[in-house]
């Protein structure tokens, strides 16, 4: 092996390592990005697998210059818009029982935690998108600082767009409770 | 402050908080994916979009050099005619695969404001080449329906023996015409559309005072 193999060998590692670091710390939140811009899990889990790709061709641009957490944000918004906006208009959501991946019997509790939680889900999903982008970033737990370095916009303009997309998603709850 | 907007903040953030533990719950149901497959799959991926792009590059490349050989060979002026609509509507094309190509990577990382602008950009430039394209089809059409009767005028004795021949060449081409003007309008349509929706968005992530 000559030099130059074994240090583009190392610099693959390292690529790698880092990689599955990133997927590590941030890939349920890249989940729940691909299905707050999806209809059903088998396209979440394309959306989610889309994510990713867009992550690791970026990953050798990445130099810092914003945190990871917020680089990995930002592709996944990114990537999901894009793909909310290339399916508009096509059908609509996917009949529950496609959600239950695990057919073992439910007790009732947990029915109904399963239940609010794709309801929750689902009327999300419905927001508009500038309101979902938002408020699925607060819910992740990023601050409003985090949030505008994300959008693109300020901590000030961030608190409006939360509060109204809150009340959205409250209103979309209330009519079906 | 009074007890009352203290007691709204607390059930604003009481609220947050329960829908961020049912949003967070929610993506226990799946398994996590593999940072090896994800690499294993983008490789095959990259395969396939650099032959599908080398193939349309070196597609346009070669429909270029014909049409230039056609020029040189036949000298004659309706053909360099069309050659200076032609030629300059390929190389345009040639050019925005390769804007396409080197652009869309560094756009992923920006911020979601900047990605939606530029897709603005990206679906306003799309709709004016297909625009572009459907007028060059419209001037195509009236090249071809002016030079028809000058090119049967000048072989009526072969036509006069077969006349079904004709026939069939203006059908045919009557019937290619109509098709891809009515799927360039429809691609005009669908842009416009597209464009409207972005455009929308764009003003959704922008800041009003």
């Amino acid at each position: 092996m000559t030099p130059a193999t074994l240090a583009l060998d190392m610099e693959d590692t390292a690529s790698r390592a880092r990689f599955a670091n990133l997927l590590a710390d941030h890939g349920p939140g890249l989940r729940r990005v691909a299905r707050a811009y999806t209809r059903g899990l088998a396209e979440a889990a394309d959306l989610e697998q889309d994510i990713a790709l867009a992550i690791w061709r970026a990953l050798p641009s990445f130099r810092g210059d914003a945190s990871e957490r917020t680089f990995v944000y930002r592709i996944a918004h990114n990537r999901g818009i894009s793909h909310a906006e290339a399916r508009r208009g096509e059908g609509t959501s996917s009949p529950l029982s496609e959600q239950v991946v695990d057919a073992r019997p439910i007790a009732d509790e947990a029915l109904d935690t399963f239940r609010r939680r794709e309801t929750l889900m689902r009327a999300i999903s419905e927001l508009a998108i500038g309101a979902r982008s938002v408020l699925t970033l607060a819910l992740e737990g990023l601050s409003h600082e985090e949030i505008a370095d994300v959008l693109g916009t300020t901590a000030n303009s961030v608190a409006v767009r939360l509060s109204r997309a809150r009340a959205d998603l409250r209103s979309r709850l209330g009519g079906r409770t | 402050m009074s007890s009352q907007s203290m007691d709204q903040g607390s059930n604003d953030d009481d609220e947050l908080a329960s829908w961020a533990d049912d949003f967070k719950q929610s993506s226990k149901v799946s398994p996590p994916l593999s940072p090896d497959a994800v690499i294993e799959e983008c490789r095959r991926t990259d395969r396939k979009q650099n032959l599908a792009w080398a193939s349309q590059v070196l597609g346009l490349l070669f429909a270029i050099a014909n049409f230039l050989g056609i020029v040189v060979h036949t000298r004659s002026a309706i053909v360099a005619a069309l050659s200076a609509v032609v030629l300059p509507t390929l190389l345009i094309l040639f050019g925005w695969f390769v804007h396409l190509r080197l652009s869309v990577g560094k756009r992923a990382q920006g911020t979601v404001a900047s990605f939606v602008a530029w897709m603005v950009q990206q679906k306003r430039a799309e709709l004016r080449f297909t625009r572009a394209n459907r007028l060059a089809l419209v001037f195509l059409a009236i090249v071809f329906w002016g030079w028809l009767p000058l090119f049967v005028l000048s072989k009526a004795e072969g036509f006069g023996a077969h006349p079904y021949r004709l026939a069939f060449g203006a059908a045919f081409s009557l019937i290619v015409f109509v098709a891809s003007f009515l799927r360039t309008s429809t691609l005009v349509r669908r842009g416009e559309q597209g464009l409207a929706h972005w455009t929308k968005l764009e003003a959704s992530f922008t800041d009003r005072p």
